[in-house]
């Protein structure tokens, strides 16, 4: 079977600096499910994900859990968004939790993962994202599903320092989405302070 | 150094080592850094700034703020342009061009001025009464001339070159206002560990204490402030930055304006940022303004609030006037009084009340100050400045002179009438403000929405030092209320004391009527719309009484000043004339923006191609490599056609269409809506929202479906597939996918929350193609494949799961164009293999790329309803498809879609539609008549869609004709309005092509 192609956006451009130390890049998914469970199977199905991976499950809808090779992100009360580096993660799901009990959705080639590094990268996606995006309220291993420019997008932190998100959005507004990041990214500098305007 | 005539050695805030040059009207003139506008203009002796909106008065600097009716000028040239902007706003800047508007053929001899001649002809409302006949269109008539006459300046129809960026923000505690309360609140809520974000409009921290004496205790204290919060990793501070609007729930808009100071720039840059800022608490520290007095003349330039020519001397070293006559009613003015006294003016100070505060009185009579109690200006005079004034005794309790005029020699006349808490951001909220008599003015009120606290002189506080108190006190409590604490062992800063209070109590003057109670004829209420004292009482006499209809009638409130100075005194007046106290008589409502905001800061980056996002399918770059034109289709970018040399698009997609019913022909169909449909209960969901039944739909295998609104319209529709036991795929239209996904989510999670389904959206899973000709079978049969392409293996509305070319897919025998058809699905990332693989052994099946206009001619043919017909206001019956409806099951809209009208069989019908002589052209969106007759109103019906039919030979259409299905075989008239052409057409069954459906099941 060949490798998925990237999405259109992303096919030539590689890592791309937005401003000073500021990068993007696409990060590609490997594996990536929707499962949902019926509202009295949520215990039965969760903990049955969360055994066939091998990590937790969140109690919450903003914080992730996971390990080195899959994250959990409970997307709604009774959906989880699994992403994992393993192929087979729709069939070794899709094995585990019957109809009966909930549905597992193959999603992996539905979304495209970007990569954003750097100082500003905060500053970068308020631009978009009405997501308070401070340390204390958002740290590293927190997730967010809003809307940019119309867009869905799901942030996820994933380092302080540096600080990093990967960015999941739908592949067909891929390249609208990369176009914003770029042209959010030059705006914000087209100050007196320039490059810098994005650390403040 | 002095830059202008008036400007002093050594008074300001602004840097006398770095001039600019700048000019008005075509003349150079000079100012320095730290100026605004107004101030270069007053310090270069520039008194005559403006023509008013609708008399041509001459106008000049009123204020020194963002209250400022009098001083519009546009600025900047060619696409810069920037119109109604206030001086007293605008920062001075190296090459700054401003101008005056509204005036012809110059500031000084304005033609139009005339108009003040007739003024007593010309008084609110007039044009409403004598434009209105002799016909219904001669407003239109009139209109034209009228906004020629009166109006403010012309913005520029070139595109705006900079640059505009929204940032979303978020703070524990917001301040708004960087003055004395201001700072405090600050300092007090960011000592607790809060996030604050302070903002203030002005370029420089400290407000009001930057128009007091510079170099004093008063910048000491701003520097000390100023420190701490820089200082505090836990506190950003915008200035330059309005807060212009409240929302709900803490949420603010900002305009932050980033650029606009540097002057001019080469290059696009980015002029302003828009903040939404989401606060958890709010401070509104936002000060007070001063408020004039209205009596005759009180416009004329030279004319200014007394805090302004304070605020002058102070803050930009300009003596805005030598021979200064000062009008007042309360102890503010006499501070004001002093310094300029002291700075050289020679200074009388007339005072409405019969005593003056000795603590005040004092200090400004041993500086030389001039001052006459228990009298009022009676009336300014001069023609394009001041150049006296008349002062009369006064009777504070009547508002009536009570005694002879002396005329007084001045060139300056500084007003003060009291001053009005600054609280439209509260009012744009739910919170009414309260009338304080010791004020003469509205207050924040007994209660004040939750989030919102309200300091300093926004607070009604006079002195600095209770500005301070109140200010800390509010940082405080509203970082408590943050769930912040007060840090153990801190001390509150000492407060900044300028023994700057009130000692005697203001007295309300609003207007200075003669002895016998009689309004001057010129007294302005509002300047900026020429609203006079005899407008308000007309507007009174006319029945609008209410302060809302008040302001509408007279346009007393209204453009970039807001009527900030006006408000309080309207009311007053509308108080007296209905004998009424003024809280009776209300306050009008605040809305946003409390300051003007750009269109371009409200829109950001979100215009011309970057409006909205594109979508786009997997094999984008492949169809551009493929030579394809695109087009939008709602949200998506889609292949078009794709055009031969020399072809324009109908040539190629005749060619595409003709040639695909020969052999075969694929078409990028990955917009179409796709929902992943599992769960026990899958089945019985689709029986629910489809009109026909699926219960006995066998695994593999496709249907057709109409899904209808509950009030019995058709919805949507499209293909759903069996998969597997309880897991179905189901296709429905691009441009109504969106739509479908929520309809269903609904129904789910509020009707049938009983019903074990979950749907997910699988349109950006899965890349498709549409396959679809003669030869589309012995096409795919070529491909290494594990599927069976055979009728027999795979059977019309069959589907079938496996490998091509070895990439996973789903293939649905289905056609769109009535041809034997193929909707092959891959994972989207292996959508531009897919395409390869088919398009490369295409080739021995003299394969073609078609584009959607192809696609949509070919179903045109063949009939097929589509989002043209789809329109919301069809039914079944209408497109012809009543069949469907099972009658043994319900579904949604069964029970609406029995409605009686819904049945009557004058109601549109989906037809087809051919020209009788074959050469002619039916155009979409034509209205259909009777033949020989010209339609009325809507005519019985428009044609939804045309194509050229290469099977017909001349253009078809499909259309809605009333009573359609009875009228096949007769002619209709096909009338194209905008055009203005009429056609002769027979009406048709709508499927011009293999009606049977033989094609599609061969």
């Amino acid at each position: 079977m060949p490798d998925p192609r990237s999405a259109p956006a992303l096919v030539t451009t590689g890592a791309v600096e937005l401003a000073a130390g500021l990068r993007c890049e696409e990060n590609s998914i490997s594996g990536l499910v929707l499962v949902s469970a019926w509202p009295d199977t949520a215990d039965k199905v969760f903990g049955t994900v969360g055994k066939a991976l091998k990590i937790g499950i969140p109690d919450d809808c903003r914080t992730t859990a996971g390990s080195d090779h899959a994250t959990a992100f409970r997307i709604a009360p009774r959906r989880l968004m699994i992403v994992s580096q393993t192929p087979d993660l729709f069939s070794s799901l899709k094995g585990a939790v019957p109809c009966e009990d909930g549905s597992v959705s193959q999603q992996d080639h539905s979304r495209i993962r970007i990569r954003l590094t750097g100082p500003g990268a905060a500053a970068l996606l308020s631009r978009g994202a009405p997501v308070d995006f401070d340390r204390s309220v958002f740290p590293a291993g927190t997730f967010a599903q809003t809307g940019i420019h119309h867009m869905w997008v799901l942030i996820h932190k994933i380092a302080e320092e540096p600080e990093a998100y990967d960015l999941y959005v739908l592949r067909s507004f891929a390249l609208s989405f990369w176009q914003w990041l770029q042209e959010s990214a030059h705006i914000a500098t087209q100050t007196p302070m320039g490059r810098e305007a994005l650390a403040g | 150094m002095a830059s202008g005539p008036t400007r002093t050695q050594s008074y300001g805030r602004i840097n006398r080592n770095k001039p600019l040059s700048f000019s008005f009207n075509g003349r150079k003139l000079t100012g320095y850094t730290g100026d605004s506008l107004a101030s270069a203009l007053l310090a270069n002796g520039i008194a005559l700034v403006s023509r008013s909106f609708k008399y041509h008065r001459p106008r000049g600097i009123y204020s020194m703020g963002v209250d400022d009716p009098n001083a519009l000028v546009t600025i900047n040239t060619g696409s810069r342009t920037e119109p109604n902007t206030q001086a007293t706003v605008v920062e001075l800047s190296e090459g700054l061009t401003a101008r005056s508007q509204n005036c012809w053929p110059s500031l000084e001899f304005d033609a139009m001025s005339i108009n003040d001649n007739f003024s007593r002809f010309l008084a609110a409302g007039f044009y409403y009464k004598t434009f209105m006949g002799p016909t219904r269109k001669s407003w239109m008539f009139y209109e034209h001339f009228i906004r020629k006459a009166a109006g403010m300046g012309e913005a520029t129809t070139q595109k705006d070159p900079d640059l505009y960026e929204k940032v979303h923000g978020f703070c524990d505690v917001m301040v708004v206002g960087g003055g004395p309360a201001g700072l405090a609140a600050a300092v007090a809520a960011a000592r607790t560990g809060a996030r604050v974000v302070l903002v203030e409009q002005s370029p420089d921290l400290g407000g009001g204490l930057l128009n007091t004496p510079a170099n004093g205790e008063a910048d000491r204290w701003i520097a000390e402030q100023v420190a701490i919060l820089k200082a505090a990793e836990n506190v950003r501070i915008l200035t330059r930055c309005s807060v212009f609007g409240a929302y709900d729930h803490g949420s603010f808009g900002l305009v932050e304006r980033v650029q606009d100071h540097v002057g001019p720039p080469q290059q696009a840059v980015l002029r302003q940022r828009m903040w939404i800022m989401r606060t958890g608490q709010a401070i509104l520290a936002t000060g007070a303004l001063e408020r004039p007095i209205v009596f005759g003349g009180n416009d004329l330039p030279g004319v200014m609030l007394a805090s302004a020519a304070r605020g002058y001397l102070n803050h930009y070293g300009v003596l805005a006037g030598k021979n200064i006559v000062i009008f007042t009613n309360n102890d503010g003015a006499y501070w004001a009084a002093t310094e300029l006294s002291r700075a050289g003016a020679s200074v009388m100070l007339v005072d409405a009340r019969p005593e003056a505060p000795a603590v005040a009185r004092t200090p400004a009579e041993n500086s030389g100050v001039v001052i006459q109690t228990g009298k009022a200006v009676a009336k300014a005079k001069g023609r394009k400045r001041v150049a006296s004034v008349e002062v009369a005794p006064f009777d504070c309790e009547t508002g009536n002179l009570c005694g002879t005029a002396s005329a007084y020699k001045c060139d300056l006349l500084c007003v003060s009438g009291g001053w009005s808490p600054t609280l439209h951001l509260l009012g744009q909220r739910s919170s009414k403000p309260a009338y304080d008599d010791a004020l003469a003015a509205f207050s924040p009120g007994a209660v004040v929405e939750d989030g919102f606290h309200v300091a300093g002189a926004a607070n009604g506080k006079i002195a600095t030092r209770d500005c301070v108190i109140d200010g800390q006190a509010k940082g405080l409590e509203a970082a408590l209320a943050c769930g912040f604490t007060e840090p153990k062992g801190s001390e509150r800063l000492p407060a900044l004391d300028l023994k700057d209070g009130w000692e005697t109590p203001l007295r309300p003057v609003w207007e200075v009527c003669d002895r016998h109670g009689n309004s001057h004829r010129k007294a302005f209420v509002d300047l900026q719309h020429d609203v006079t004292v005899s407008d308000v009482a007309l507007a009174h006499r006319e029945g609008y009484v209410s302060v809302e209809h008040l302001k509408r009638y007279t346009t007393l409130g209204m453009a970039s000043d807001q009527g900030k100075g006006a408000n309080v005194i309207a009311l007053a007046l509308m108080a007296k004339h209905r004998g009424k106290s003024i809280p009776e008589v209300g306050v009008t409502t605040f809305r946003p923006p409390f300051t003007p905001v750009a269109a371009g800061a409200l829109a950001g980056h979100e215009t011309g191609p970057a409006i909205e996002p594109r979508r786009h399918t997997p094999m984008r770059q492949w169809h551009l490599n493929n030579g394809a034109e695109f087009i939008e289709t709602g949200i998506w970018d889609r292949a078009w056609y794709y055009p031969k040399p020399g072809e324009d698009l109908e040539a190629a997609y005749i060619r595409e269409a003709r040639e695909l019913r020969r052999s075969v022909g694929i078409v990028d169909v990955s917009t179409l809506g796709k929902i992943d449909v599992q769960g026990p209960d899958a089945a019985e969901f689709l029986n629910r929202i489809y009109v026909n039944g699926w219960k006995t739909l066998p695994v593999g295998r496709a249907r057709y479906g109409v899904m209808l609104r509950e009030d019995g319209m058709v919805f949507d529709d499209g293909t759903t597939t069996r998969l597997s036991e309880h897991h179905y795929f189901m296709t429905v239209t691009t441009a109504g996918a969106g739509a479908v996904m929520s309809h269903l989510e609904f129904l789910l999670q509020t009707c049938w929350t009983d019903l074990r389904v979950e749907v997910t959206s699988a349109t950006d899973q899965w890349a498709a193609v549409a396959v679809s000709g003669p030869r589309a079978r012995g096409l795919l049969s070529s491909i290494d494949s594990d599927i069976d392409f055979s009728n027999e293996g795979l059977p019309f509305m069959g589907a079938a799961e496996g490998t091509m070319a070895g990439l996973p897919v789903r293939v649905i025998r289905i056609t769109f164009t009535g041809e034997l058809g193929y909707e092959i699905y891959t994972p989207a990332g292996f959508g531009e293999a897919l395409q390869e693989a088919v398009v490369a052994a295409g080739s021995a099946h003299d394969l073609l790329l078609c584009g959607i206009e192809a696609l949509g001619a070919l179903r045109v043919e063949k009939g097929h309803v589509a989002g043209s017909e789809i329109t919301g206001r069809t039914t079944l019956d209408d497109l012809g498809l009543a069949r469907m409806g099972s009658t043994k099951k319900p579904y949604v809209g069964q029970v609406l879609a029995q409605r009686e009208a819904l049945a009557a069989p004058e109601r549109q019908q989906f037809v087809g539609l051919r020209p009788v002589d074959p050469s002619a052209v039916i155009k979409g969106g034509s209205i259909l008549s009777e033949p020989n007759e010209t339609p009325q109103g809507h005519g019985l019906g428009y044609v939804t869609a045309v194509a050229f039919s290469p099977v017909v030979g001349s253009t078809i259409g499909l259309g809605l004709l009333s009573g359609g299905r009875a009228r096949k075989g007769t002619t209709v008239n096909v009338v194209d309005t905008v055009d203005d052409t009429i056609i002769a057409a027979h009406v048709t069954s709508p499927h011009f092509y293999d009606p049977d459906g033989e094609k599609a099941r061969a």
